[in-house]
């Protein structure tokens, strides 16, 4: 359950759908998260974003055609759950292991942090007692942050909101994925320098996974196999790199 | 109490007052219509209540779609949970949900529905419950425009809805019913003060009997004040009539007379000096006063008087005056009452009769005079004027059956004394009278007396005068007796003419001389004649001829007296000289004094009646003659089973006479297990109506009078005459019949086995050959290889048994052979009696018998030969003690009844060979099989079981027929059949196997065969021979190169090829495009060659004799190639 909650705490889609090319013959459906930095609207129709590059890298090392949807995190793993989507990136989890497929690993870690406020450190969860925490609504069911009774909480509707709260004052700490609460402070023009503390109370990797009845065994080994040798090729830690705001490098 | 009852005394007036009855009139419609306004106005609010339902809870849900779309899509329940709540603060839903598109129910909330005593009401107005749903999809402005992520739904407890109303329409109907009691009262008040009140001032005045009254102020121009002075002007106008009247009073012929509340005159009109007083004599004083009572009662006043002192009226008094002497006065008087009931006075009228009275004794003398007169008539004397009884005597009643003359002058109508239509022309003649009118004195009615019996009468009248006025007298006088007499007479007279008429029956009467003075219309109609016609004739005009004789005897007996009454049958003859049977009954009348003046006849029409009895007797006839002379065996019996009719087919099938069965029960003609069902079957039938044979047929087993029993077909059918059930079947013997269908069992098995046979053979030969082929080509290659020479040969040894073996099994097969020719079948017995003896033991004695002039055959002579000897020696094995082998040799002609008889054979003329031994003979079971190939008796080593069937083979395939008779210990006999022959043209001589130089050549021969290693063999024969050689894999092929090459000079062709064309058909094809192209056929199987060889065509005949069989040798085919070659032409 806990795992299954970071899985979709860490996986968002944009509303809009990115496609490519088509591939002669086979086109696989991804499904990516509604959050920044893994999906980002770009102007027009156009998608970025560090997971919708992901998972066109992968279509076109597989040569195949990708249709890209970016939806909301419950809504991708629904998705997948009921064959309307191929594939997506998702954290490796017990759970993910048994719902779908796992593919092949894209990152070794995704860490998921609590940021403080400036002047206010942090080197464990008790720290936070009697502090306020904005967090995204839904998010970390079962962990300590989201159940630690000492722990004034706050839910949001995303990472867009928490920051503001965070740089308003409103709340003494946010927590989420690190990739995630740093894209939005430096949107809001915050650097390190303007935050208190990092702990990561969490890290996963993260693997594409397939929905078990949706493509054929070839095509998953094929995919496998252009996964593997992208990461070889670190073409993933370069587009993660890319997305890491400076600030935070 | 006092001002109680003064109180309701005032509340009773009221309540009658006609502002009370307005004010509650009033009440009652505003409260009518106030009830219809309201309800209208809760129906109004109805409607909008159930569409302002729709569009609320529809804005409500629209409100809540961007929200609940955001949950769905993006699966947030918490946000869905709070637009959930949002939407459930609505108290009238009671269950909100949100549901994403794949079917989950993201978030929910519901609540109990309320309860309540108007739950019912509120269901029928506004339904149980609404339930409004909305898509969750994102809009064109959002991101995934068209996105269904889900749906929102409420559902609305319509109950609270209905609470809202029902509190709004309970308060409407209140209101409506308090605005109409204050309407009510306050329309008393005012129709009390307006109307009521001065209404009731104007009755007061009219009352205390005011002429002018003063109108009511305020009231001069509505209607009460012309009700005020509608009064008043009837006022004036009764004051003028009372003057009116005084002045006609004084002026009218009566006097006119008026007495106050003491009987004393006040007024008396002048008048009253006619009888010598003058009016004030009257005034002030009383009747007593003026004439003394004493004087008054004498002159018969008494009634008056007291009339007077009681206050009632009299009417048309009729007294002696009391004034004048000897004058009579009618007097009129009433009293007058006031309002209130009291006794005001008299006043009357008073008119001097004197003269009338005069009148009237005048006539009462003239009429006491009638009255002595009429009542001492006979005759029943009636007076009446305008049909109205006014004096009867007792004549009279005696003749209508009344008790008394006052019953008759109590009637309203002298038409009562009649009957319906006589009344009516009573009452026309008496107004006919009454006008003036002449009319006879005598007529004749129809009355009904008092007891209601009918008489009649006859009457006469005139006009008399009585009483003064006009009147009519009538006498009458009683005739029915003589009416009953002269109507039975009528009577008597109908009935007969009815009788006679219209009988169905001919009627004549005829005279003493035959004349036939009266006929009715059937008799008429029998003869096809007219009445008129027959009528004055004499009955032998229209007798037949044979019976004219006759019926004068009769005629003779019937004048002689004879007889009473004759019957007699006899024919007429119609106008167009057909014949009508009648049967005649004539009866004599005579009349007294006068002795027998005519005779009655009754003729009766009999002819369908002959005709049908003469049908019967041909019915019968024709079933008869059907049922004896049928070829089928025919028995009647009835429901018992008892045998009526049998006939004589039935009796040669059952070998008894008729005298042996009839009466018998049919169950004699059955097989024990059969007859004992047989009484059950038929009792259950005759209750069930279930049939298991009748009109259905099957095939049963009949039992001879022999004991023997026989497979038959009954057929049973069913007569009913009345009651009684017969049953009729129809037999046909069917041993015949099924000995048939076992031989065509039988040759329909051979030949499917023979079928097979071929097939194989043929496919085994065809190998046969390439084998051959191969070895002595493969001969010459080691033609110095002495060992591999020796190898070669032995190969060619084994082939040639191998061939040796399939030219037997041909022979069963019906495959023909190259040996056929015309043979003598005499000559080749007696060349091989030697042959036949030899393998025979000295105990079998060999006997033959040859028909002189036998007729040529066209067949195998070898084969025959080796038909004969394998009979021979099958009747040496059957002949182990000795016996005799007859061989017989004849003409024999089958005729059609033969062939159908048996399915193998043909009609024709034959030659038949009879081979017949007196051995062990064979069971049926053994016949069955003889000539299946590898069928023996005999030990297994001991025979190859191909020898019969070699023999059938070679019967078949020369178009002739073989049949076996045989016994278990009596011996068996064959008789072959071999079809008489004609000559077939033979193109060279046999073939002979060895040769020491092969006939070649250098001639161009197309090879054609299905197969390719024996086209092989074949082209490398021939070209070893010198020959030119092209080769084709079928027919079609073939005429193709022959079509493209005309330096063909032969054409070799296999018979059974693949494809549509067999070997036949292609040398018939080549001959049609080259005829001067020679052929020259060869098979291992041909069907056909047997018809062919003797075919109408002259060609494929002589193809089909000379064809070379498979499998040959290279001297074989050298030796058939080189001869077609050199054939000539053929046409």
């Amino acid at each position: 359950m806990v795992v299954r909650s970071l899985v979709l705490l860490l996986l968002f889609a944009v509303s809009d759908v990115s496609t490519s090319t088509l591939a002669i013959g086979e086109t696989v459906r991804f499904a990516t998260v509604d959050f920044a930095p893994y999906a980002l609207k770009a102007g027009g129709d156009e998608r970025r974003g560090l997971i919708v590059e992901v998972n066109a890298a992968i279509a076109a090392r597989t040569d195949v055609g990708i249709i890209d949807s970016v939806l909301p995190v419950a809504r991708v793993v629904k998705n997948l759950q009921h064959d309307i989507s191929d594939c997506a990136v998702l954290l490796l989890s017990p759970w993910s292991k048994e719902e779908f497929i796992p593919v092949a690993e894209v990152f070794d870690r995704f860490d998921s942090v609590v940021i403080t406020r400036k002047g206010l450190p942090i080197t464990r969860i008790k720290d936070l007692h009697g502090r306020n925490l904005a967090l995204p609504r839904g998010s970390y069911v079962g962990f300590p942050i989201a159940t630690d009774p000492e722990i004034r909480r706050f839910s949001t509707n995303g990472y867009a909101q928490s920051a503001r709260l965070l740089k308003a004052g409103r709340v003494d700490a946010i927590a989420g994925t690190a990739l995630s609460i740093y894209y939005h402070l430096s949107v809001m023009k915050m650097g390190r320098t303007d935050i208190g503390g990092i702990l990561s109370f969490a890290s996963k990797p993260v693997w594409l996974h397939c929905a078990k009845r949706q493509l054929s065994e070839k095509l998953v080994v094929r995919m496998r196999q252009a996964t593997n040798s992208l990461r070889k090729e670190g073409a993933f830690r370069r587009m993660l790199d890319r997305y890491v705001p400076v600030g935070f490098r | 109490m006092r001002t109680e009852r003064n109180r309701t005394s005032k509340f009773a007036r009221f309540s009658r007052s006609l502002s009370f009855r307005q004010m509650r009139l009033a009440v009652v419609a505003g409260l009518f219509l106030g009830f219809v306004f309201s309800a209208l106005q809760i129906f109004a609010d109805l409607r909008n209540e159930r569409r302002n339902v729709d569009v609320r809870f529809g804005q409500a849900l629209n409100s809540f779609e961007e929200p609940a779309f955001q949950a769905a899509y993006g699966l947030d329940r918490d946000l869905a949970e709070t637009v959930v709540r949002g939407l459930f603060q609505q108290i009238a839903i009671f269950e909100v949900k949100i549901v994403d598109n794949f079917g989950d129910t993201m978030a929910i909330e519901s609540r109990a529905r309320k309860r309540g005593a108007l739950k019912w009401l509120s269901t029928k107005l506004f339904g149980d419950t609404k339930t409004y749903s909305v898509p969750l999809q994102a809009t064109s402005k959002s991101f995934r425009s068209g996105f269904h992520a889900g749906d929102l739904t409420i559902r609305v407890d319509t109950y609270i809805i209905a609470e809202t109303f029902f509190q709004r329409s309970g308060l409407i109907l209140i209101f409506g019913l308090l605005r109409n009691l204050f309407l009510a009262v306050i329309l008393a008040t005012l129709f009390h003060y307006l109307l009521s009140r001065p209404l009731r001032h104007v009755a007061k005045l009219i009352k205390d009997g005011r002429g002018d009254i003063q109108i009511p102020s305020r009231h001069e121009q509505d209607e009460l004040g012309a009700l005020v002075q509608a009064h008043n002007d009837l006022s004036h106008k009764k004051g003028e009539a009372e003057v009116r009247f005084r002045e006609f009073a004084e002026l009218g012929a009566d006097w006119f007379w008026e007495l106050d509340d003491q009987l004393r005159f006040t007024f008396v009109s002048g008048n009253i000096s006619k009888f010598g007083a003058e009016p004030e004599h009257f005034i002030g004083k009383t009747a007593a006063d003026l004439v003394g009572e004493e004087t008054a009662l004498s002159a018969g006043w008494a009634e008056e008087l007291q009339a007077l002192n009681d206050h009632m009226s009299f009417k048309d008094s009729e007294k002696p005056s009391t004034i004048g002497v000897g004058k009579w006065v009618q007097s009129n008087g009433a009293p007058k009452f006031d309002a209130d009931g009291r006794f005001l006075g008299y006043r009357g009228a008073t008119v001097d009769i004197t003269e009338r009275k005069q009148a009237e004794a005048a006539l009462r003398e003239s009429n006491q005079r009638f009255q002595d007169l009429a009542e001492g008539s006979l005759q029943g004397i009636l007076v009446h004027r305008n049909l109205k009884p006014l004096y009867a005597n007792e004549s009279l009643c005696r003749i209508f059956g009344y008790e008394s003359v006052d019953d008759i002058l109590a009637l309203e109508s002298i038409t009562e004394l009649s009957t319906g239509v006589d009344g009516e022309r009573i009452r026309d003649r008496a107004l006919q009278r009454t006008a003036g009118d002449v009319i006879s004195t005598l007529s004749e009615f129809e009355g009904r007396r008092a007891d209601g019996t009918v008489i009649w009468f006859e009457t006469s009248g005139r006009t008399i005068q009585w009483d003064g006025e006009e009147a009519i007298q009538a006498t009458v006088m009683d005739i029915t007796e003589r009416r009953i007499a002269e109507k039975a007479l009528r009577d008597s007279e109908e009935r007969f003419r009815s009788v006679f008429e219209k009988s169905h029956v001919g009627m004549a009467i005829h005279d003493t001389t035959g004349r036939l003075t009266t006929v009715n219309q059937a008799f008429a109609d029998m003869l096809d004649r007219s009445r008129e016609e027959v009528q004055q004739s004499r009955d032998s005009d229209f007798t037949h001829p044979d019976d004219i004789t006759e019926s004068a005897k009769i005629l003779e007996r019937w004048i002689s007296g004879d007889a009473e009454q004759i019957q007699f049958e006899k024919r007429y003859l119609r106008a167009d000289g057909s014949v009508v049977w009648t049967i005649n009954n004539i009866t004599a009348v005579e009349l007294e004094g006068q002795g027998k003046v005519f005779a009655i006849t009754q003729v009766l029409d009999i002819s369908e009646q002959r005709q049908a009895e003469a049908s019967q007797r041909r019915s019968e006839e024709l079933f008869r003659t059907a049922f004896e002379t049928s070829f089928n065996g025919n028995i009647m019996i009835d429901s018992d089973g008892v045998i009526e009719l049998f006939n004589t087919a039935a009796q040669k099938m059952f070998g008894y006479t008729v005298e042996e069965v009839i009466g018998r029960n049919v169950r004699m003609l059955m097989p024990a297990q059969d007859a004992n069902a047989h009484d059950s079957y038929l009792e259950h039938y005759s209750k069930t109506n279930e049939a298991k044979i009748i009109d259905i047929g099957r095939d049963v087993i009949g039992r001879r009078k022999n004991g023997e029993e026989f497979p038959m077909h009954l057929g049973v059918g069913e007569m009913k005459l009345g009651e009684r059930r017969s049953y009729v079947g129809s037999i046909v013997e069917l041993t015949e019949v099924k000995a048939f269908e076992s031989q065509l069992r039988h040759a329909q098995k051979m030949e499917s086995v023979g079928q097979l046979t071929g097939g194989i053979v043929h496919d085994f030969n065809n190998i046969l050959g390439i084998v051959m082929g191969n070895l002595q080509l493969l001969q010459r290659q080691v033609k110095d290889n002495a060992e591999a020479l020796e190898f070669a040969d032995s190969a060619l040894d084994g082939i040639r048994r191998g061939a040796a073996i399939t030219k037997k099994l041909f022979s069963f097969s019906g495959q023909e052979t190259s040996g056929v020719k015309q043979t003598d079948v005499n000559n080749l017995i007696e060349d091989m009696e030697e042959l036949i003896a030899l393998p025979l033991t000295p105990s079998i004695r060999v006997e033959t018998h040859l028909a002189e002039d036998l007729w040529p055959v066209v067949i195998d002579p070898g084969e025959l030969e080796d038909a004969i000897l394998n009979l021979s020696l099958n009747a040496r094995d059957a002949m182990p003690e000795g016996g005799a082998l007859i061989i017989n040799t004849s003409n024999q002609v089958l005729d059609e009844n033969y062939a159908m008889q048996n399915p193998s054979a043909r009609s024709g003329e034959f030659v038949m060979v009879l081979v017949r031994d007196t051995g062990s003979g064979m069971s049926d079971e053994v016949m069955e099989k003889i000539f299946e190939p590898f069928f023996s008796t005999k030990d297994f080593g001991q025979g190859s079981g191909l020898g019969l069937s070699m023999v059938y083979g070679f019967v078949e395939r020369s178009g002739g027929h073989i049949k076996v008779f045989s016994e278990p210990g009596a011996g068996t006999t064959f008789r072959i059949y071999l079809p008489r022959g004609s000559v077939l043209p033979m193109r060279g001589e046999a073939i002979s196997e060895h040769r020491a130089v092969l006939p070649g050549g250098n001639e161009t021969i197309l090879v054609v065969d299905d197969e390719d290693e024996l086209i092989d063999v074949a082209v490398s024969y021939l070209e070893d021979l010198g020959y030119h050689t092209l080769a084709a894999k079928d027919g079609r092929q073939a005429l193709e190169i022959v079509q493209s090459h005309t330096d063909l000079d032969l054409l070799f062709c296999d018979v059974v090829m693949s494809g549509d064309l067999d070997g036949y058909q292609v040398a018939l094809a080549a001959h049609v495009s080259n005829p001067d192209l020679k052929v020259l056929l060869t098979s291992g199987y041909t069907k056909k060659r047997g018809q062919f060889v003797n075919a109408d065509d002259g060609y494929l005949s002589s193809l089909a004799v000379n064809l070379l069989s498979k499998p040959y040798n290279h001297e074989e085919l050298a030796c058939a190639v080189r001869c077609a070659l050199s054939a000539e032409r053929q046409k």
